[in-house]
């Protein structure tokens, strides 16, 4: 049973756009391609990692080196995430949760109501905050024959409603931002294209009014009369919803239903750090006619100092600085210390493990990657594994609950000790300071490790014929530690044509013993064709000895499917729900190709799409978390309207789904998720940026941030 | 009475402390680490100065460690121990002795290529060459080279080492000898050696003759593998050393009786 998106069930998503800052413009392009025989999304990053020698000439030697002195002040750190955020007084009744339309003064047909998710019919539609939002309705029906030109096209519209409300702040920031929640479902979506339903919403300050926001109405043909950009489609079947005791708006008629929340972010011009006075104005209109319906629907209404959740907890762990340059006859080595890519998460968030140049324990000022594990407020390095120069990190994952007296304490790790090692898989366990070697192969390649949850399994990619069989092939293998390491099974025998599928991304179930593998891959392994050529999600049973494949309705061979994550529940639920990224359209939904989040439950073998982004945007990853109800991840999302990177966590209950975002950057870098024991998500991830007010990251090195997300 | 009693007390105190100084004046200055080795120079009781011929020992073909410099500059050569030697407590038959001033717990070059020409601190330290083996014995480690001073270097075993133990047993050592050698940039001519004791595993670095920074830029030390232990006497400027002179490192399981064994402080010698 495969549904599709646009139904009465489907989730309810939110997706965020934020304004440009101008540190956004220079990431100018992303792009992610999905080429077979890579593992992972390859995305341009602008990340400067220099190792270089300049001029071999000897010119006599000395030694310079800028140690790289750690500033790591989490007391310095806790001030600072307590310092920002602080912007006095507010909106007067930014959600909407008394229920009424309080502080804000309605205008044009005054076509505006409170509603919340019983006011729609069928439904439903989940506030993104509270229980309550606003509805500007340009229905029902024809309300007026009062012309406006709300986008200065020329044409008429009618039946203009609005909200406006003048509010007095002093900010920490300018511009201030401003954020909400919209959502614009239309009637008009598969009317013809003079048709085009508007919305906006502008700021004023003394005498200047700026539009800071827009929108028109989703075209099922992607036609656009209005100069307002088109907003995402709600889906593309006919529901024929009402709102419904919602007086004056009653019987507006959505006829695609409610699709997906979304976010804005948009800087408010003008604003200067000190006291300000804006005015908002919120505004819909019916474009060449009043006939058909459109509903813009806003919520949470609040003023910042930076895009980020007002209740979300930002933290940037890492604080790396210097670099190690050394001249030798001549020639110069420049060493940046930086942190990642390698980055997982344990369970709860509170633990990770990654790669780093940094000198966190005193003993690495040569600014040789190494791993290190951060607890709560201390670092480890992992002793038992010393890189040396040449030598990478790869690939690294943390184990997930408390084994012995450890969250996440065993590290699977994928490195290559020096330049002339082969890469191998080791395991470290923090509690016994034990490294065990995996492999020990030469002439080919071990990497992308995934641990259990329990830290007894880990699955891996290898091009090792010793394992596989197949020469170079990569397939995925894993291997079980009892006293010592099974040698490597391979259980992608049963793949076809064996000698040239491969197998790539495996991830465990964790949380558990790791019984499930889910993986991407171009074989046949459930003996159903076709197979995109860029591969499919599979689940492999380890028990059973079983395979299953995420069934969707999408052949196309150009399909890209990556980045599966599967949950760590246990029971009958266990290996249940994995999540993954694709760009195919699997609901035949206009012009859906961007990159979305789908979770696949393979108990009901129902594919769910949670994600809905404009075209040019997309999500890049989605990491489920380990804590067993297939509900909760991070993602990372790329905003192509802004050119920025939002890293946040999502809850999706099978209906609908509720995204949090963490934090907004020019650039992200991998991103992994944990649940603490408030049953608050926190993503961490990595990035350049200097996101922490005031400024903690001021050199652009990568650095480990926190984003916990109640 | 009460207050005859405390003075009485008091008086006990201040000799107690001044014996203390005393005996804390008399030793040398040492260092420790994690693993237990602990390092005295010559300037005490504790560890004495006796240079002992090398040349007559294998003369160490160096090999470079990669084509940006000689073999003489950066470079490492086998050193194939008589009887095995225990660093840290891991015995082994082989090191590497690097024309850099170090010799490293390694079996051949592609473990260890002697190019390590940075001296660290303070230790441990993962060190940063190619091919590095992070348990080594820092001798004199900075930009060394043979070839200003046409030096060699050599090695030999000795089965009743010339230059006895602390520990005060006969035994077997192996010395290994950086002769006419130089620091770059600096004036002066070299001498030093590496004495290893098969049976105490004793290190003693002596110092015939000093480059013009009498080790002002030179780390002086051990470090275990992984780099999870280490010791450095000297790095960084922290001391200078000066010709005929020596300095020991003592395994935690053989430490001489003319050091005290609890505080390292001189508190409890006799």
């Amino acid at each position: 049973m495969v549904s599709s998106v646009p139904t009465a069930s489907n989730p309810v998503t939110t997706i965020w756009s934020c304004a440009t800052p101008p540190l956004a413009r220079q990431l100018q392009h992303f792009r992610c391609p999905l080429p077979i025989g890579s593992s992972s999304v390859g995305i341009f990053v602008p990340i400067l990692r220099v190792s270089r020698e300049i001029n071999r000439n000897r010119l006599g030697k000395s030694v310079h080196r800028i140690r790289n002195k750690l500033n790591v002040s989490f007391a310095l750190m806790v001030f600072a995430s307590l310092a920002t955020g602080n912007l006095h007084a507010q909106l007067v009744n930014g959600g909407f949760e008394t229920g009424t339309l309080a502080g804000w003064t309605l205008g044009g047909q005054v076509h505006v109501a409170v509603v919340q998710s019983a006011n729609f019919n069928p439904g439903p539609v989940a506030a993104p905050e509270g229980t309550h939002f606003a509805a500007i309705s340009t229905g029902p029906g024809q309300l007026s024959n009062t012309t406006y030109d709300v986008d200065g096209n020329g044409a008429n519209e009618f039946d203009m409603s609005s909200m406006q409300q003048t509010v007095t702040f002093t900010s920490t920031s300018s511009p201030a931002m401003l954020l909400f929640s919209w959502n614009f479902p239309s009637s008009e979506q598969d009317q013809p294209t003079q048709f085009d339903d508007v919305f906006d919403v502008q700021t004023t300050i003394g005498a200047t009014t700026s539009r800071v926001f827009s929108g028109s109405a989703c075209k099922n043909d992607g036609s656009s009369f209005s100069p307002f950009p088109n907003v995402a489609c709600s889906g593309s079947t006919l529901l024929n919803w009402t709102i419904v005791n919602a007086a004056p708006i009653t019987n507006t008629s959505l006829r695609y239903g409610v699709g997906p929340w979304q976010q804005a972010c948009v800087a408010i011009p003008g604003t200067v750090i000190g006291s300000n006075t804006v005015t908002i104005t919120v505004r819909a209109a019916d474009q060449s006619d009043n006939q058909f319906d459109s509903a813009l629907l806003v919520d949470n209404f609040t003023i910042q100092p930076n895009c980020n959740s007002a209740a979300t907890t930002l933290q940037q762990i890492t604080s790396s600085n210097g670099a190690n340059v050394q001249v030798k006859n001549g020639g110069v080595v420049f060493t940046p210390v930086d942190n990642g890519p390698p980055l997982s998460a344990d369970n709860t968030g509170t633990a990770f493990a990654f790669a780093s140049t940094g000198n966190y324990t005193g003993d690495n000022p040569n600014a040789l990657q190494q791993i290190f594990v951060y607890d709560n407020s201390s670092y480890t390095r992992v002793t038992g594994l010393t890189i040396a120069s040449g030598g990478q990190v790869e690939g690294v994952s943390l184990s997930g609950p408390l084994v012995g007296s450890l969250h996440g304490r065993y590290v699977a790790i994928a490195a290559t000790l020096n330049a002339a090692a082969s890469q191998q898989i080791y395991r470290w366990d923090r509690q016994t300071s034990t490294l065990t070697q995996v492999t020990n192969t030469t002439g080919c390649a071990n990497k992308n490790p995934s641990i259990s949850g329990d830290g007894s399994r880990i699955a891996w990619e290898t091009t090792c014929n010793a394992f596989t069989g197949q020469g170079t092939t990569q397939k995925v293998v894993y291997g079980t530690f009892a006293a010592t390491w099974s040698a490597p099974v391979n259980f992608m025998s049963t793949g076809t044509p064996a000698a040239s599928c491969k197998g790539f991304e495996p991830h465990l179930s964790r949380g558990d013993t790791g019984n499930f593998i889910a993986l991407r891959s171009t074989c046949n392994l459930t003996g159903t064709t076709p197979v995109a050529t860029l591969g499919d999600i599979f689940r492999y049973n380890i028990s059973a000895a079983t395979w299953l494949r995420a069934a969707t309705t999408e052949t196309l061979a150009t399909t890209n499917n990556f980045g599966p994550s599967i949950d760590a529940a246990t029971a009958g639920n266990a290996g249940r729900y994995v999540y993954f990224i694709s760009d195919g359209n699997y609901f035949n939904v206009t012009n859906d190709t961007q990159l979305e989040i789908y979770r696949y439950d393979f108990n009901t073998s129902t594919l769910k799409q949670i994600t809905t982004t404009q075209a040019g945007s997309g999500y890049i990853s989605v990491h489920q978390a380990s804590d067993g109800t297939g509900a909760l991840f991070s993602y990372e999302f790329v905003n192509g309207s802004t050119n920025r990177f939002e890293d946040g966590t999502g809850n999706f209950n099978g209906t609908t789904l509720t995204l949090k975002l963490g934090a907004t950057m020019a650039l992200s870098l991998n991103a992994d998720v944990g649940v603490d024991a408030g049953n608050v998500p926190t993503v961490l991830f990595l990035s350049n940026d200097d996101l922490k007010s005031p400024s903690q990251n001021a050199d652009g090195n990568t650095e480990v941030y926190s984003a916990r997300t109640p | 009475m009460m207050s005859a009693l405390v003075r009485l007390l008091f008086s006990f105190a201040i000799s107690f402390l001044a014996v203390a100084t005393v005996h804390a004046q008399r030793s040398a200055p040492s260092t420790f680490d994690i693993y237990g080795y602990r390092a005295y120079d010559s300037s005490g009781p504790q560890c004495s100065y006796s240079y002992i011929d090398a040349s007559g020992g294998s003369l160490l073909n160096l090999t470079a460690a990669s084509g940006a410099a000689a073999a003489s500059d950066d470079g490492g050569a086998v050193v194939n121990l008589a009887a095995p030697f225990q660093l840290y407590g891991v015995s082994g038959n082989t090191l590497v002795a690097s024309s850099n001033g170090y010799l490293a717990a390694a079996s051949d070059l592609s473990a260890e290529d002697g190019g390590d020409f940075s001296g660290d601190c303070p230790l441990p330290a993962i060190a940063d060459n190619s091919a590095a083996s992070q348990a080594r014995i820092y001798a004199y480690h900075a930009d060394l080279d043979g070839a200003p001073n046409l030096g060699n270097m050599y090695a030999q075993y000795f089965a009743v080492c010339p230059r006895a133990g602390e520990f005060g047993v006969a035994e077997a050592c192996t010395v290994v000898q950086w002769q006419n050698w130089a620091e770059r940039s600096q004036t002066g001519v070299l001498n030093m050696q590496a004495v290893l004791y098969h049976t105490t595993f004793e290190i003693a670095l002596q110092y015939q003759t000093l480059d013009a920074s009498q080790g002002a830029t030179a780390t002086i030390g051990t470090q275990s593998d992984n780099a999870t232990s280490g010791n450095a006497y000297g790095c960084g400027g922290s001391r200078s050393l000066a010709p005929a002179t020596a300095v020991c490192f003592f395994d935690p399981r053989y430490i001489p009786v003319q050091i005290d064994r609890i505080f390292g402080n001189g508190f409890e010698t006799p």
